[in-house]
Parts: C-alpha cells; sequence; structure tokens
C-alpha cells in the first residue's frame, strides 16, 4: 500500500519537475531563424526582418513595351550593369556630388540583398505603367505646382513630408522599396500582425478579428488597416487615408488592398492593388518579392537627427538675404 | 424544608428578574449610536456649526468660562444687533463697507449648549495662545506686504476671496457652515459646502502621502477610538494659512455623535512653528433640513475683477 | 488506482510548490506556446509623465492655457520618494527643470527611451511572438523589439535603446542597455547619462492589470540603483487601437519656426 503511495509521490513528482524543466529550457537560446510554417497559435508564419530592396523599376522601361518579364541571362547583365552604375564615382564638383557619399556603407546598393525577380517592371499586366492621372487630378497636381511655386523654401511647411520626417514615400501602404533602410519586421501575436518599417521606425499593428475601419472623420498619414487570411496569404485592406497622404498624387480616397504569401523560408510574395475614382481611372497593381535578411531592425531616427530641415532652411533664408528679399 | 427553599429561591429570582425587566425597559428609552451597515458609527446627514459663540473669549468675558442664561441671552441679542448688515444707523458710507445684506448671513441666533463664553477649551483662557518669535516675524511681515500691495494682483488677496479654499479646521463663519458626511466601507466623506470641497478619509490604517505631496487642505486619515472619529492632517501646503499657521501644521479633529442631533466636533491646533503651543476648541454640529447647495465660489466670483479693476483704476487717478 | 495517482500529483505538485515558497499570486492564461499572455493595449494611469517623484498640482509653463495645462499632482512613482543624485548631477536636475520648456525633449517629438515610453498619456501595444515581443508605443510611433532568444548586443546606440528579454515565471523580465544621454525621465528634468541601464518587469496582476517596475542603474548619475512601480491598465473598450500620433508636425513651429520666411 505504502510502496503504491511513495511510487505515485515519485511520479507525481517527476511530473512536476519535467514541467519546471520545460518552462527552464524555454528560456534557452531558441533557433535564429524561424521555419516553421505556422506561428503558435496556428497563423501562418510571416515573422521575419525582410528587404524589399530590389532592381526592378516600378514602371516598366519605355523601350521594353508589353515584355512583362525577362529571360536569366538578361537579368544577369542588368544586374552587372547595376553594379558599376553604383560602384562609379560621381564626377567631382557636380550637383550630384553634393549629396550623400554612394560607397558609404548602407546607401551602398551593391550590398543590399535583392529578391530574385524576372520582372520588367513591380508593376504586373501589358501596361506595366501607372495609369494615367484623371483630369481632375491632373489639374489638381498642377494646382499645388502653381501654389507652390517660389515658396518652397518658405517654410518646413513647404517641404515634403519625407524631409520633415513625418512619412516616407516607400511606408504606404502600399510599401515600396525605398534608396536605403528598405527593411521591415513583421511579429505576429495572436489576432495582430504587426509590421515594423525601419525607415522611419513607423508599426502598423494590424487585427485580423474583422473588425470594423475607423469612423470616417478619423484619417491617418498611413490609412487605417484591417487584415484577415485568405488560406496561407494575408489580406490587408486600408482606408481613411489623409488627404496628404497624396500617394503618387491620390487622394483621401485612395484605398490599398496587400496580399502577404509566404513563398518560402526565405521569401514572402508581396503584391498589392491601389485605387483611387479621384485618381486613376482603373486600379493598378504590383508585384514586390520580399528576402528575408539577417539582420536585426537598426533606429531611424529621422527626425531626432533632422540637420538637414534646419540647414535646408537656414540656406534659404541666407540665399534671401543675399537677394535682398528677407 | 427543601421545597420552601425553593419557592423562597423562586420568588426572589422571579423578583429580580421583574426589576431587570423594568431597569430594560428605563435604558431603551435612552439613545443608541446608530451604526452603518458595515459596524461604523453613524455620523452621516447635513449638518451646521453655525453659532454666535467666538472662537475666542471677548477680553470683557476675561475670566468667564460659562455664560449664565441670562448672559447669554444678551449677548445674543447685543450680537445679533451688531452683527446686523440691514441696519442704517451710519450714513452711505458705513453702508456701503457692511457690504450684503442678512439675507446672505447663517450666523446662527444662540450660543452654543452649554452656553461657553469660547468655542476654544484649551488654554483655559479661551484664548489662541501667542505666536512665537518667528511667526511674528512672518506674519508682521506678511501684513505689512499686504498694506503697501493690497490688490497687486489675485496672489495679493487672500485664499478665500481668491475662491481657493475655506481651509481647515471647521471654524464657523457668516454664512454656508454646512457640511455632509457620507460613510462607505473604509471611508468618511466630509463635504463642506464652502467651496465645495469634499475631504475623502480614508479609515484602513494607511501611512500619509510623501511629504513631497502638499495640500490646501492637507491629507487627512482616520480612524475610530471608541465611537469617535479621529482624523489625523498633516502636508498643508505653505500657502495655506489658519490664523497664521504654516506647512508644519498638524490638524487632529473628533467627531463624537452625542445624541440625534449634535454632533460634538472638536479640533487641537498643532503648530509648533507657529504657536507656542497647541490649543482646541470644541464647536457642536447640528441637523439641517435643507441639502447641501452648490457653492459656485470661483464662477460668480465678480468680487475679483472688481476689487482689482477698482484698484487699477484708482491708482490711474493719482 | 487513477484516482490515488490523480491526488498524488496534486500532493507532489502543491508539496513542491509550497518548496519554492511562491504566494498563491494571480496565473495569466498563457499563449498558444504556453507564455503567460501579456497580449494587448496597456497605459498608465498616473501624473508620472508630469513628474515621477511625489508632487502637489501645480500651474503649467504657459499661463494661457489656464487649468487645462496646469500639471497634475501625483504620490508618485519612485519606491522611498528619493531619486539618489550624486550631489553634482542633483544641481542638474535644478537646472533641467529650471529650463525644462527648452530642455524637455517630449516638446520637440522626441522618442522618449525607457521607461518614460511606459507611462506616456498615449497607450502602447504588447504583440508578444515567440522569438520577439514588440512594444508598440502611440506617441510619436516609437517602437522596440524585444528580443526573446539568447541576447544579443547593441550594435549602437539609440533613443529606445537595445531590449533582451527573458521569462521568469509569470513576469517578463526586460533588460534594456544603449539608450543615448538625450532622453529625459519625465517633464521635470530627472535625467541620466548614456550608461543608463534599465531592468523593466511585467508581471500581471488580473486579467486586465500589469504590474510595472523598473530599476534604473547609471553610476554616472546616480550614487546607486533605484526603482520605480506602477499599475499597468488595459484598454477593454471594443475594437480598441493604436491611432497615429506623428507629433513631429506638432512640433515644427517650435523647431523651425523661428526659420521661416518673413511676411
Amino acid at each position: 500500500m505504502s510502496h503504491r503511495f511513495l511510487t505515485s509521490i515519485a511520479v507525481g513528482l517527476l511530473a512536476a519537475a519535467l514541467a519546471a524543466g520545460q518552462a527552464l529550457t524555454s528560456a534557452a537560446p531558441a533557433v535564429k531563424t524561424s521555419t516553421s510554417a505556422r506561428t503558435a497559435d496556428g497563423q501562418p508564419n510571416l515573422q521575419g526582418v525582410w528587404s524589399n530592396a530590389t532592381n526592378t523599376p516600378l514602371e516598366r522601361p519605355q523601350n521594353l513595351g508589353a515584355k512583362e518579364f525577362y529571360t536569366e541571362a538578361e537579368i544577369a547583365e542588368n544586374e552587372k550593369r547595376a553594379s558599376q552604375r553604383a560602384a562609379a564615382p560621381d564626377r567631382a564638383g557636380t550637383v550630384a556630388d553634393v549629396h550623400y557619399d554612394v560607397s558609404q556603407f548602407g546607401l551602398d546598393r551593391g550590398h543590399a540583398t535583392l529578391a530574385k525577380s524576372l520582372r520588367t517592371s513591380l508593376i504586373v499586366g501589358p501596361e506595366g505603367k501607372v495609369p494615367p492621372l484623371l483630369p481632375e487630378a491632373q489639374k489638381r497636381v498642377a494646382d499645388r505646382a502653381a501654389a507652390a511655386k517660389g515658396h518652397q523654401f518658405d517654410s518646413y511647411e513647404n517641404r515634403a513630408l519625407s524631409e520633415r520626417c513625418i512619412l516616407w514615400p516607400n511606408e504606404g501602404p502600399p510599401m515600396l522599396p525605398a534608396g536605403y533602410n528598405a527593411d521591415l519586421q513583421i511579429v505576429q501575436g495572436p489576432g495582430y500582425v504587426a509590421i515594423l518599417q525601419e525607415m522611419i521606425h513607423d508599426v502598423r499593428v494590424i487585427p485580423t478579428d474583422g473588425r470594423p475601419h475607423l469612423p470616417q472623420n478619423v484619417r491617418q498619414f498611413m490609412g487605417d488597416s484591417r487584415g484577415h487570411w485568405e488560406g496561407n496569404t494575408l489580406v490587408v485592406d486600408t482606408t481613411n487615408f489623409t488627404d496628404r497622404t497624396a500617394f503618387r498624387n491620390s487622394t483621401e480616397k485612395l484605398h490599398v488592398v496587400e496580399r502577404f504569401t509566404r513563398a518560402d523560408d526565405n521569401t514572402i510574395l508581396y503584391e498589392f492593388t491601389a485605387e483611387d475614382p479621384a485618381t486613376w481611372a482603373q486600379p493598378w497593381s504590383a508585384q514586390i518579392p520580399m528576402t528575408k535578411i539577417d539582420s536585426p531592425i537598426y533606429e531611424y531616427a529621422c527626425h531626432e537627427a533632422n540637420y538637414g530641415m534646419r540647414n535646408i532652411l537656414s540656406g534659404a533664408r541666407s540665399d534671401d538675404r543675399e537677394k535682398g528679399s528677407n | 424544608m427543601r421545597a420552601k427553599l425553593a419557592v423562597v429561591l423562586a420568588s426572589a429570582l422571579f423578583a429580580g428578574t421583574l426589576s431587570g425587566q423594568a431597569l430594560a425597559k428605563a435604558r431603551v428609552k435612552t439613545w443608541v449610536q446608530p451604526r452603518t451597515p458595515d459596524g461604523q458609527p453613524d455620523l452621516q446627514g447635513v449638518w451646521t456649526n453655525a453659532t454666535l459663540t467666538p472662537l475666542e473669549r471677548p477680553t470683557e468675558l476675561a475670566g468667564k468660562q460659562v455664560l449664565t442664561p441670562e448672559e447669554a441671552v444678551e449677548f445674543e441679542k447685543r450680537t445679533l444687533q451688531q452683527v446686523n448688515s440691514e441696519r442704517r444707523d451710519g450714513g452711505n458710507a458705513a453702508d456701503l463697507n457692511r457690504s450684503y445684506n442678512e439675507f446672505w448671513r447663517d450666523r446662527g441666533t444662540k450660543v452654543v449648549a452649554g452656553l461657553r463664553s469660547s468655542l476654544i477649551v484649551d488654554p483655559p483662557d479661551g484664548r489662541v495662545p501667542p505666536l512665537t518669535p518667528e511667526a511674528r516675524k512672518r506674519v508682521d511681515r506678511a501684513q505689512a506686504e499686504a498694506r503697501l500691495h493690497p490688490a497687486d494682483g489675485p496672489e495679493s488677496l487672500g485664499l478665500w476671496v481668491r475662491c481657493i479654499t475655506r481651509g481647515l479646521p471647521m471654524v464657523p463663519g457668516p454664512y454656508n457652515n454646512d457640511f455632509q458626511i457620507l460613510q462607505g466601507p473604509g471611508y468618511v466623506t466630509i463635504l463642506h459646502e464652502m467651496i465645495h470641497e469634499a475631504r475623502v478619509i480614508p479609515l484602513d490604517g494607511r501611512p500619509h502621502a510623501p511629504k513631497s505631496v502638499r495640500a490646501y487642505m492637507g491629507d487627512p486619515r482616520g480612524h475610530w477610538e471608541g465611537d469617535t472619529l479621529v482624523v489625523d492632517t498633516t502636508n498643508f501646503s505653505a500657502k495655506s494659512n489658519f490664523r497664521g499657521s504654516s506647512e508644519s501644521l498638524h490638524l487632529i479633529e473628533r467627531f463624537t455623535r452625542v445624541d440625534a442631533n449634535t454632533i460634538n466636533y472638536e479640533f487641537t491646533v498643532d503648530d509648533p512653528t507657529t504657536f507656542t503651543k497647541p490649543w482646541s476648541a470644541s464647536i457642536p454640529m447640528t441637523p439641517i433640513q435643507n441639502p447641501i447647495f452648490e457653492y459656485a465660489c470661483h464662477e460668480g466670483n465678480y468680487a475679483m475683477s472688481g476689487i482689482l479693476g477698482g484698484t487699477r483704476a484708482e491708482e490711474a487717478k493719482k | 488506482m487513477r484516482n490515488r495517482f490523480r491526488s498524488s500529483i496534486f500532493v507532489a505538485v502543491a508539496v513542491l510548490s509550497t518548496a519554492v515558497g511562491q504566494t498563491p499570486a494571480y496565473k495569466a492564461p498563457r499563449t498558444a506556446d504556453g507564455k503567460p499572455n501579456l497580449n494587448g493595449i496597456w497605459q498608465a494611469l498616473n501624473s508620472a509623465n508630469w513628474d515621477i517623484q511625489g508632487h502637489a498640482a501645480a500651474a503649467g509653463p504657459l499661463f494661457q492655457l489656464g487649468a487645462a495645462g496646469a500639471e497634475p499632482p501625483g504620490l508618485g512613482v519612485v519606491e522611498g520618494d528619493e531619486i539618489p543624485y550624486l550631489p553634482a548631477m542633483a544641481a542638474k536636475k535644478k537646472e533641467n527643470y529650471a529650463n525644462r520648456m527648452k530642455l524637455d525633449p517630449e516638446l520637440k517629438c522626441y522618442m522618449p527611451g525607457v521607461p518614460r515610453a511606459t507611462y506616456m498619456p498615449l497607450p502602447f501595444q504588447i504583440v508578444q511572438s515567440q522569438q520577439n515581443i514588440m512594444l508598440a508605443y502611440e506617441y510619436a510611433g516609437a517602437v522596440r523589439v524585444v528580443n526573446m532568444g539568447a541576447p544579443t548586443k547593441s550594435p549602437a546606440d539609440s533613443w529606445m535603446g537595445w531590449s533582451n528579454g527573458h521569462w521568469e515565471g509569470d513576469t517578463l523580465v526586460i533588460d534594456v542597455t544603449s539608450q543615448n544621454e538625450d532622453t529625459w525621465f519625465d517633464r521635470s528634468g530627472n535625467f541620466h547619462s548614456d550608461s543608463l541601464h534599465v531592468v523593466e518587469r511585467y508581471t500581471p496582476r488580473s486579467a486586465d492589470t500589469l504590474n510595472y517596475e523598473a530599476t534604473i542603474e547609471d553610476s554616472k548619475v546616480f550614487s546607486r540603483p533605484w526603482k520605480i512601480s506602477m499599475p499597468l491598465y488595459r484598454h477593454v473598450e471594443k475594437n480598441a487601437q493604436l491611432l497615429e500620433f506623428k507629433c513631429v508636425e506638432f512640433a515644427e513651429e517650435l523647431l523651425y519656426g523661428h526659420l521661416r520666411k518673413k511676411n
């Protein structure tokens, strides 16, 4: 009788010890890259740090007409020419020279990990171009340019959102490759997919619980995103943009649908469709492969170090004084 | 023999029980402290401490701790006559200085039951003890400043005129001497009608707030001693001022309900940087039929712009 | 036999627990991978961002805002209510306070660093995965991704620092290093150097509250480590979400207004 009891205690203790042991070992070093197809709570796993840097232009080069895909050989030739261009120094004394030193680490496009793509343009379809602006959009753009003429350096308000470190145009949505810091990190929790874009440390925390969009009168620079899963694809629907977001001259009516599909361990296929009845006659779509990179996201403290703004404006005021117009 | 003894004993017992019953009947007629559902003595209701008895014993009554009933009646009549702002016996200037009329006043019509000649019960002379030398200097400086700069800006005027606070302790004044006491589990709250200030007093024995946190009404902590609520208040702001007191003021108040219509309110002022010794007063609180009204002091503070504007106008004339 | 086995396990586990000396604290529900679930939108409910020490209410720096710009009172979040500044550093704190309208990085919409980000008067969201836990702050879109694997070294100083995390029972412990010296602890000028080392502890205390503690160590500024603590409250309203607080725009006039072209 006592024998059995003792055995039971022993088993109980062992079970408890095992449980405790498990808790301890899960704090030990985890695997560096997750290759599991699903997160712990069953979502398709998009997690990791990704780059969407690419040599493929958004719009198809004019001379290619309706050619949607290169051959492998053509791609190799393009890549060689691209890295040669990146390594070539700008001619000293030119305007182009008074800019970044492209050989500096981080700005050298030759170092960026590029995803493989045979496309001639990121925009899909026979045209491979952003649709032409509707007449009302053209007028809007012209009016804006006219109002800005002669005032480009009056104040910080006259500068681009990117120069002000408020919003980088590549952030979107849709997310487009940037010249540098084209990196993003995806972290998934129960009911949420969070996308952190390195430039400018902006996080979209996307709920997947089916809740409605924000009220109409709440507008945001990056809009308001709602996600849901279609099989293994995350579909993100974004509305509620401000009229100052102006993605490629669009209005607050901009509506973006993005799709994220994990193609393999090291690739996410990212696709988006953009539509704005006040800007384009029809929606247009693009495909951008994202590659996994072995790097953390760094802090892009754009605003905190925005000497650019001060220098631009004080330079302009100095010009004004020289011209006697201040 | 045994039976007889039994009968005698039984009768004695019976008689004893009878007189016990009679005593019990007599006890039922005296007042029993009501209690809140969680067992606190029940002090709840709307109360006033308005009275004609002054805080300090008038000098002409020195040595007289208690008035006779006749003296009390005479005192009441004389006081009401003196403070009556509706008498027209001094010409226009006197009328202007009296301000308001008796419609606003609520100072009571009687001296306290018991006919004490002052609310102060300690020291025995019924007067506030002398100020310490440092307090004297402080008060003199403040008074000199006030004479030189009577209305430079809002800060020149008193806390009551600025509608900031009526402060503590609860000493009766010319009007709105009303308080509502509400009790909930672990708390006694006292709502002062003027200036709609609510003291929420925890009874759970927690320590006072850190020294760095100061307040005009200080930081109160309560506990029960028998059926008496004892409220200990510290952390007064340096800007608070009760008859010259400083941020070192330590105020102890005691509330005891002695019958259906009386709470004995006693307070002890202990501020060694201001008064040469602690002093205490006792003021009865009696129920009133009205609710507490909203005393929107600041929202209706035309006096402030009147005082400042008037002073600026006079200065402009000079 | 089964019953005896079960009750034996129960006894054994109970004996084990008592032996370890655990008091029966709240045990949070688990995520799918067995960790305490801290997912959610959280916010501090205190005036620590004004002043982490105890303080009475006070007029604000701009009289034009009247009561709307006034400083609310607070019991303080510093254990012992004392910040152990080295003597020279205490003087610098006073100087910071006197010049806070010029020096407080919050006014310029600079990232707040840790722990100030926790108790800004805006919410933050915890998105909890296995290798990483993201803390996304509504204020200025500041963000931290906490590495939950083997600790990694910071590549460079930054405003929000470098965070490595691990679990201790139900507590998420985050070790934060490599913050630059440009952030403050509050609007009252409490500051640190670039040697700042912060260890945070997030412990669920009920379904909708966390206990937050941060131990602060900086031998260039303080004579010993010191601690702050406060509860964090869950946003339980339906469809709670972080909204954009891109405050650069609100700070631009302050930063660049003097460079605006006249007339």
